[in-house]
Order: structure tokens, then C-alpha cells, then sequence
């Protein structure tokens, strides 16, 4: 499992970079068909060394499980530690709003420690509890689209309007005010066009192409199928893919 | 494969999640359908847009917030378990300071001690991976770049993807099997030099009848020619590509059609000459004738116009 977010853009491996980038040109058109064929450009294969971390790590999460099980706090204690950061940062990235993101962390949690003992073992504890997240998230997302809330202005923990790109500062920011400003706007603008899809169309978006899960693993999380994964994967390609042409266009 | 599938496929294929089986048969779709080849761009293109709204860490703040206000909530619920006392005093602790109003600005530095402090307990809980690195495809050579960082989640785990700079020479007979497959690399190089070069012996290759035949499956040295006067933005390279196919003008199909093509758009006049003298085995063909005819009109080019229209007298008087 691999909550990680990736970077899209400059730390990108393989295939997204240099020639395939350049295909504007004819010349580059043989390239480009081989390139978009390479297996395992996005989300790669993982080395044994990984897989191994992974499987140890599996174990460790079972026996916690079971001592938390027992009624250990300590050993639930330990699971949260172990997860909670990713968990918010897939729902800050999801809702784009910190206070959201805290209700979702939290409620998230409780909802694992009250179910635990419900807990079968038959996927990973993480598994089992983006489950929870990103139902939560969706919940979250379905209750905005209701409201018709609008997104993109967002209230922090302590009440004051919150650029949802000011955690990213960085130097170069500084030096370049203008065209940090554009990045920004272009933010609002692309989140806008991630808002026009269905919260399942949204999330499924999210899981691939932010935190680089495999679409099996997606299905697993949406108690669906890597059929259906991949069917709304390709809806909200295209969709999104439209919704950015209009921003162009505009 | 059928377009409708290609476009899913390309979508599978950008996201790594192609199977290897159907990598082939998507590759030569690709190198056909311009429909699915702009489908592929357009997919790429929103690359740049969508990395507007990066993936951010949750502040240390945040996250020691969200920890402590957990806590709070799962110490409400009554009959699990024990606290180590520890920990309860040290958020509490950290509860305090929060709400008192005179301190309410220190919280992001408070925030910052509670992140570190959070940190070195993950680091010290954390599973170690007992073996040090693996490498795939090691080679004993110089690291050209770094492409890519994949971190194993509350693991101190990376995988690294980098490039490896491996200058290396390999001589051998154009007939062999290597230098043929690097001469056919060449053919796509994007050094100008390098592709006229390639395709220049290539298409030497094909014309003195070196294992130079129509293949389905879109490889070989007659394709990569074919590649080339299609594609090549240089001038010089198409008619080299031009060259090797002369000898394949009369009996394949789809030789045939790509120098029509030539004739009706290539930019270059020179390239569009050399259609003319080459399509002569095949005058009475009626595309052909249809090409000519339409060259001998309308080419902004004189001479090609009074080439093709002496090519189609000659035709004719055949007849
Ligand atoms: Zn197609």
C-alpha cells in the first residue's frame, strides 16, 4: 500500500519526462507510442525489499489489531500513529479544508476502535480503514454537493479564511509573486473542474492519480471491483480531461 | 485493437496499469491512429494543470491537533482498556497550553515541538528493513539524473529511480541482429545526425535486399523506413527513407501508399520530386494516376506540375 502521494510534475519517473513531453513534433511519434506502452511507468513495480517491509509490516498491524482487540489501548494507540498521517492528508487534499480533514481524521479513528472487534482479517488494517476515510470523504463531498457549498474558500481551525496553496511556500513564491499568483488562481481553477465530477468519480481520481494506489486496491477500499475502479477511473479521465478544456477555452 | 479500447487502454497505459500483453499490440495501434495518439497527448497534458493543487503534508500543527483531539474523543469511550499515563499527562499537557488564551500564539510552535516529538516515536516504533538496497538493471556506471522518489508509507523505505549515463561502442556486421536493432533505435534518435545516418544504412540495407520484408507487426527495417518518410521532420531523412523503399514501390501496398502520400503532402519539393521518377513502375495504377493527375494541377511547384503531367503522358501512350 502506498499512501504517499506522488508529486505529479517534477519528480515524475520515467516515461512523462523529456521526449514524451516534446511530441508536439512528428518526430518524436514512434517514441511516444513506445513510451505510453511501458509497463509500469506510474506506480511501478516494487522492489523485494519493499515487499518484504510491506509483508512485516502486515504482521505487525495483525498483532496490534489483536491486542487492541483484547482491549489494549496502547496497541490501537500505536495503529493510529501509524496511519493517522496519511489519513489526513488524503482527506485534506480530498475536502481541501483543514477543519474537514480533523473531523474526518477523528471520526475516522473512533469509527475503527468501535468496530475493531469486527475486524476479520481478511485485507490489511489500512486497507480496511481508507475504507472508512474515504467513505467519510464521499459522505463529506455528497452532503457539499447538496448545499452547493462553494469550495474553494475554506475556513481554517482558528476561524480565518484559508488559502488552501499557502502550505506550500516556498522561495521561489517570494521571488516571483506574479506568477504565484497564477499557480494559485489556476488551483482554485482546477479545483473547480475536480468539483464537476461525482464524489465516487472524485475519490477513485484521487486514489490513482494523487496517492498512486493500484486499482485493485482502489476496488478494494470502495468495496467494489477493480472493473468498476477502472470504468470510473475512465469517466473521470475524460471528464476531467473536458472540464480542462473548458478552463482553457474560457 | 479497436480504438474505443485503445483510449481506455492509453488511459491504463499512462496510470502504469497496462498489462504487459496488451503494451505490443497498443504500441502499434498508437503508431497508426492519430485519433488515439491525441487522446494519449491529451491525457499527458493534464499533467501540468492538475499539479496546480500538489499533494501537502498536514502540518505539524494540524497534525498534533488532530492527535490530541482523538485522544480526547477515544479516552470518552468507556470500557477499553488502559492509558499509559505518560502519554495521557504529556496531552493533556499539550491540552492546556492550547486553550490557554495567552499562549494561543505560541501554538504553531507548540504545534512544532508536539510534531517532533510524535516523529521520534513513529521513527522508533517503525519496522527496519533488514536488507540493505536491491538494484534493479545495476550496471557499474555513472548516475545521469534522479526521475522519481516512491516512499513506503511510516517506513523508511524509498525506492529511487534514476538514469544511469552507460556510454558503450558496439561494432559489428550490419547483418547482425544488434546493430540492426540499434540502427532501427537511430532511426527515432532525436539528433538529426544520428536518424540520417540510420536510416541512410537502412535503407541501404533495403535496397540491396538484406532482410528487409514486410512485416504485420509493424516493426522491421521496411517499416522503420516507412516511419520515417512519413514522419521524419527532416527533409534529408525522408529521402533516404524514400531510397531504401524504391525497390518495394511495384509490389507492396503499403509502400506504395505512403509515397502517394508523399507526393500529395510533403512539405519538401525536393521529396515530392523524388515520388515522381520512383512511382514510374506503377504509372497505370489509377490511385496513382489520381496522384499524378492532381500534382500535375496543383503542386505550387512548376516543375513537379510538368514532371507528373509528362509522368501521366507516359502512362497514357503504355496504355
Ligand atoms: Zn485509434
Amino acid at each position: 500500500m502506498a499512501p504517499k502521494g506522488r508529486r505529479p510534475g517534477t519528480f515524475s519517473p520515467g516515461w512523462r519526462d523529456g521526449a514524451v513531453l516534446r511530441a508536439g513534433t512528428v518526430e518524436s511519434l514512434p517514441a511516444m507510442a513506445k513510451a505510453a506502452t511501458q509497463p509500469g511507468a506510474r506506480g511501478g513495480k516494487l522492489t523485494q525489499a519493499q515487499l518484504e517491509a510491506r509483508a512485516q509490516q502486515r504482521a505487525e498491524d495483525d498483532e496490534l489489531i489483536r491486542e487492541a482487540q483484547k482491549g489494549q489501548r496502547a496497541a490501537f494507540d500505536t495503529l493510529v500513529r501509524r496511519y493517522d498521517q496519511s489519513v489526513l492528508r488524503l482527506a485534506l487534499h480530498m475536502l481541501g479544508n483543514e477543519q474537514d480533514a480533523q473531523d474526518v481524521h477523528q471520526e475516522a479513528f473512533i469509527k475503527a476502535y468501535r468496530h475493531l472487534g469486527n475486524f476479520r482479517f481478511e485485507c490489511s488494517f489500512y486497507t480496511w480503514l481508507y475504507r472508512i476515510v474515504t467513505n467519510l470523504c464521499l459522505d463529506q463531498l455528497r452532503r457539499r454537493k447538496s448545499r452547493r457549498e462553494d469550495p474553494s474558500t475554506a475556513i481554517d481551525s482558528s476561524g480565518d479564511e484559508m488559502d488552501l496553496l499557502a502550505n506550500i511556500s516556498d522561495d521561489r513564491a517570494m521571488a516571483n509573486p506574479a506568477r504565484e499568483l497564477e499557480r494559485k488562481m489556476m488551483g482554485e481553477r482546477i479545483r473547480e473542474a475536480l468539483d464537476k465530477l461525482t464524489p465516487r468519480e472524485r475519490m477513485v481520481f484521487e486514489l490513482k492519480h494523487y496517492q498512486g494506489l493500484k486499482l485493485r486496491t482502489i476496488g478494494e477500499m470502495l468495496s467494489t471491483t477493480e472493473e468498476t475502479a477502472k470504468n470510473t477511473l475512465f469517466r473521470a479521465t475524460r471528464k476531467l480531461r473536458a472540464n480542462l478544456a473548458e478552463l482553457r477555452g474560457a | 485493437m479497436k480504438c474505443e479500447m485503445a483510449k481506455d487502454n492509453v488511459i491504463l497505459a499512462y496510470y502504469g496499469e497496462l498489462p504487459d500483453e496488451l503494451a505490443g499490440s497498443l504500441e502499434q495501434h498508437l503508431m497508426t491512429c492519430e485519433e488515439c495518439r491525441h487522446e494519449l497527448e491529451a491525457i499527458q497534458a493534464m499533467e501540468t494543470p492538475l499539479a496546480a493543487i500538489p499533494m501537502v503534508e498536514p502540518t505539524p500543527n494540524l497534525l498534533a491537533q488532530s492527535r490530541m483531539r482523538l485522544d480526547d474523543a477515544l479516552d470518552s469511550i468507556p470500557p477499553h482498556g488502559f492509558l499509559t499515563r505518560l502519554r495521557t499527562n504529556f496531552f493533556a499537557w499539550m491540552g492546556h497550553l492550547r486553550s490557554a488564551p495567552a499562549l494561543a500564539t505560541l501554538l504553531v510552535g507548540v504545534g512544532f515541538i508536539g510534531g517532533n516529538f510524535l516523529n521520534r516515536y513513529e521513527v522508533a516504533s517503525q519496522p527496519r528493513p533488514r536488507t540493505g538496497p536491491t538494484y534493479t538493471n545495476e550496471t557499474h556506471a555513472v548516475i545521469g539524473n534522479v526521475t522519481g522518489i516512491d516512499r513506503t508509507p511510516d517506513s523508511e523505505l524509498v525506492q529511487v529511480h534514476y538514469n544511469k549515463i552507460v556510454p558503450e561502442t558496439v561494432e559489428g556486421s550490419l547483418d547482425s541482429a544488434e546493430i540492426r536493432e540499434l540502427l532501427l533505435k537511430g532511426a527515432m534518435a532525436p539528433t538529426d545526425n544520428v536518424r540520417a545516418e540510420s536510416v541512410s544504412m537502412l535503407a541501404g540495407e533495403c535496397k540491396a535486399g538484406h532482410q528487409c520484408p514486410s512485416r504485420d507487426d509493424g516493426k522491421g527495417v521496411r517499416n522503420a523506413l516507412l516511419v520515417a518518410l512519413r514522419y521524419d521532420k527532416d527533409a534529408g531523412v525522408r529521402l533516404k527513407a524514400l531510397e531504401g523503399l524504391e525497390p518495394y514501390v511495384a509490389q507492396d501496398q503499403k509502400v506504395r501508399d505512403a509515397i502517394l502520400d508523399s507526393l500529395a503532402s510533403d512539405p519538401d519539393a525536393k521529396v515530392r520530386m523524388a515520388t515522381v521518377s520512383l512511382l514510374e513502375p506503377v504509372q497505370h495504377d489509377s490511385s496513382v494516376r489520381k496522384v499524378l493527375r492532381n500534382a500535375s494541377t496543383q503542386d505550387e511547384n512548376p516543375y513537379i506540375r510538368t514532371v507528373s503531367y509528362n509522368a501521366l503522358q507516359g502512362s497514357d501512350s503504355i496504355q
